[in-house]
C-alpha cells in the first residue's frame, strides 16, 4: 500500500512539472507576435523620401523633368538612375536598402536598387497625358 | 533490511525527487521572471520609439518652421524658432523632456557637415554649404544612459537660394 502510494505521487508530481513546463512554453510561444510597427515606419520613411526627392534640382534641372527626358530618351534614364541612386543612398538609414521603379503610362521605364520585395511609397505625376508613377521600396538589411 | 531502514531509504529518495522538482520550478519561475522583464523593456522602447514618431511628424507639420506652400521646412524659420525654445527653456524642457532634435542636411551634402547652421554660419556667404546641420532643441540629461533615436527624411527649402535639398529629421530621446 505504501510503496503504491510512493509510486502515485511520484506520477502526480511528474505530471504536475510536465503541465509547469508546457504553460511556460505556450507563454513564450504566444508572446512572440511580431513587429507592425517597423513596416509602418518604412512606409513613411519611402512615401517622405520620394516627396522629398520630386522637389530637387540637379545640376540645375529639376528632377520631374529628368523624368520626362527620360521618357523621351532612354540615354537621359542613366543619368536621372545615377543622380537618384546617389540621393536615395545619401538620404535612408543605414539598416535600409531601397529599390525604385518608375513607369510611364503602366510601362517601365526604369527600375534599379536591391528591394523588390517591402514598404513601398510612390507618388504620381501627369504631364502631357502621360501619368508618371514612382515608387520606392525599402526593405531591411 | 529492516523495515525501517527500508522506509527511510524510500522516504530520502520521496525528499530528494521533491527537491530537485522544486528547484526546476524554481529556475523555470527565474527564467520566465526575466524573460518577461526583458520583454517588458521592449515594449518600452517600442512605444517611446512611437512616441518619438508622432512627435517626428507633428514637428514637420509645425507653422513655425514649416514652409509656406509643401511639405517641407523652411531653413530661414529654423534659427529664430530655436532661439524662441532657448529663451523659453523651462516651458519646453517640460513639455519635450530630455531629447535633442537636429535636422541634419544629407543631399546634396555640405562640404562642412560636422560645423553647425546657427546664426554665424547664416551670416557669411557661403551658406548654405559652409554647415552640416541645424539643432532645433537639445536637452541632454547629466548622465544620459542610451539614448534612443528615431529619423525621417524630409525635404527642406532655402529660401535664399531658392533651392531644395533632402534632410533627415533625428530626435534622440534619453533614457
Amino acid at each position: 500500500m505504501r510503496k503504491g502510494q510512493s509510486e502515485t505521487m511520484g506520477l502526480l508530481v511528474i505530471v504536475i512539472l510536465f503541465i509547469v513546463i508546457g504553460m511556460i512554453y505556450l507563454r513564450f510561444r504566444l508572446a512572440d507576435t511580431g513587429n507592425d510597427y517597423g513596416d509602418v515606419r518604412n512606409s513613411i520613411e519611402a512615401n517622405n523620401l520620394l516627396k522629398a526627392v520630386m522637389k530637387l534640382k540637379i545640376g540645375g534641372i529639376d528632377v520631374n523633368e529628368m523624368i520626362w527626358s527620360c521618357h523621351e530618351e532612354a540615354d537621359k534614364c542613366r543619368i536621372l538612375e545615377r543622380e537618384l541612386d546617389s540621393a536615395f543612398k545619401s538620404s535612408l538609414s543605414e539598416r535600409l536598402n531601397f529599390g525604385y521603379v518608375l513607369k510611364a503610362n503602366e510601362l517601365e521605364i526604369l527600375r534599379f536598387g536591391e528591394c523588390s520585395l517591402g514598404m513601398v511609397g510612390s507618388f504620381i505625376a501627369v504631364r502631357d497625358g502621360v501619368v508618371f508613377e514612382s515608387r520606392l521600396t525599402l526593405c531591411n538589411k | 533490511m529492516r523495515r525501517s531502514s527500508k522506509g527511510q531509504i524510500e522516504m530520502n529518495e520521496t525528499l530528494l525527487v521533491v527537491f530537485f522538482i522544486v528547484l526546476i520550478i524554481a529556475i523555470g519561475s527565474l527564467l520566465y521572471y526575466r524573460y518577461f522583464m526583458e520583454t517588458a523593456k521592449t515594449q518600452v522602447e517600442e512605444l517611446s520609439e512611437q512616441e518619438m514618431s508622432v512627435l517626428l511628424a507633428s514637428i514637420t507639420e509645425m507653422g513655425e518652421i514649416r514652409c509656406g506652400q509643401g511639405d517641407c521646412i523652411d531653413t530661414s524659420k529654423i534659427i529664430p524658432f530655436s532661439n524662441v525654445i532657448k529663451a523659453h527653456s523651462a516651458y519646453y524642457n517640460a513639455d519635450l523632456g530630455f531629447k535633442k532634435i537636429t535636422l541634419e542636411i544629407v543631399y546634396p551634402a555640405s562640404e562642412h557637415n560636422k560645423a553647425p547652421c546657427d546664426l554665424r554660419a547664416y551670416q557669411q556667404s557661403m551658406y548654405p554649404n559652409n554647415c552640416g546641420f541645424y539643432t532645433l532643441y537639445e536637452n541632454e540629461p547629466k548622465q544620459a544612459k542610451k539614448a534612443i533615436t528615431v529619423g525621417s527624411p524630409v525635404s527642406i527649402y532655402y529660401p535664399e537660394t531658392d533651392e531644395y535639398r533632402i534632410g533627415r529629421l533625428k530626435i534622440e530621446s534619453y533614457a
